[in-house]
């Protein structure tokens, strides 16, 4: 891929299976964007503070701090990240909760690449209300 | 092993189109005069809706993979009164294009049956905060007319909710598997641990997608 082909955009993955990040490295890699990794909730917190990405994908079943705990962490600094959440362990209160800390779609696993593919490209792409851009 | 019954418990979104004709449903009201006419038009066509038609087709496939014994599945679906003409309610909205209710007469095809599952009454009140505060309340910001719907509306879904779940119980026969079809602002799940091991059946929700959610 050129450089004028190179998509715009910074992608950052909270997840603890290290498979899932590398996956996500591969899949949205190869679309052009920037993608960072973080293997636990505290780090996804860190790292977004440090690098400012355009999109999180989050995944909710994490040791220590659990995702809804990370995006909590994560909303008292930066209200307008566009969080895409990703679980294998959905529930009702898990999607009440998403609803309420304004995270853009909530999918679960097991996931279609292309369904990731595009869901990040809508994330990027939607200019509406709590968009960064 | 858990004693409880199982039960299968749905979230679901659903797009203005569809809360206007669900909400007109409830009082034949036109379909015109519903929610989308105080904001943005038709979605049918727009990426929101194919966000929630993409939806509808994960979950129809998600049930699909499950092979569920049709013959022992009992459908409560939101915002379907006890009315004794449930699987009317269910065919009209479909002929509008409600792939929600397209899918539950598809399960009804298989074999499944369908219950009555709300308050009519209840639901008649949310048909009046909706029509009140979204659509009479012109002149007014759209926001603000919003989160005022939401606020009223959270109080009347305690009730709602507190007489899904005494349906549920109540409706079931011995054996049957309930397969709800729940919106996801609903509380339903509170009122009904304890008493069912409830398994989640999601695909995706595209929340900012839809926008604004209402509680039908």
């Amino acid at each position: 891929m050129s450089k004028m082909e190179k998509k715009r955009g910074t992608i950052l993955v909270i997840d603890d299976e290290p498979d899932i990040c590398e996956l996500f490295e591969q899949v949205l890699g190869a679309e052009g964007y920037t993608v960072l990794s973080a293997h636990n909730g505290l780090e996804g917190v860190e790292r977004n503070t440090e690098k400012n990405p355009d999109v999180i994908i989050l995944d909710l079943k994490m040791p220590k701090m659990d995702g809804i705990e990370t995006l909590k962490a994560i909303r008292k600094t930066d209200p307008a990240v566009r969080v895409i959440i990703l679980t294998g362990y959905g529930s009702a209160g898990t999607i009440r909760d998403a609803l309420d800390l304004n995270v853009y779609e909530y999918i679960s696993k097991p996931f279609e690449n292309d369904t990731i593919r595009r869901v990040v490209g809508e994330a990027l792409a939607d200019s509406g209300e709590g968009s960064r851009s | 092993m858990s004693k409880e019954p199982g039960l299968i418990y749905v979230p679901i979104l659903h797009t203005r189109i569809e809360t206007r004709e669900i909400v007109g449903s409830l009082r034949g009201v036109e379909g015109d005069r519903g929610v989308a006419s105080s904001s943005a038009g038709d979605d049918r066509s727009t990426g929101d809706d194919r966000a929630v038609q993409e939806m509808w087709t994960g979950i129809a496939a998600k049930l699909n993979d499950a092979h569920l014994p049709y013959e022992r599945v009992c459908i409560f679906q939101e915002a379907m009164p006890v009315c004794g003409m449930e699987k009317e309610v269910a065919e009209s909205l479909a002929a509008q294009g409600s792939r929600n209710h397209q899918l539950v007469l598809d399960l009804i095809g298989r074999g499944a049956r369908l219950e009555g599952t709300e308050d009519p009454d209840l639901l008649v009140q949310e048909h009046e905060y909706l029509t009140t505060l979204i659509v009479a309340g012109a002149g007014r910001p759209e926001r603000a007319a919003f989160e005022e719907y939401q606020a009223r509306s959270k109080v009347l879904m305690e009730k709602r909710d507190a007489f899904i779940a005494a349906r549920i119980k109540s409706a079931i026969r011995e054996g049957e598997l309930p397969l709800v079809f729940m919106g996801v602002r609903h509380q339903l799940d509170k009122q009904l641990d304890g008493d069912f091991m409830i398994t989640y059946l999601i695909y995706r929700l595209p929340f900012r997608k839809i926008g604004d959610i209402y509680n039908v």
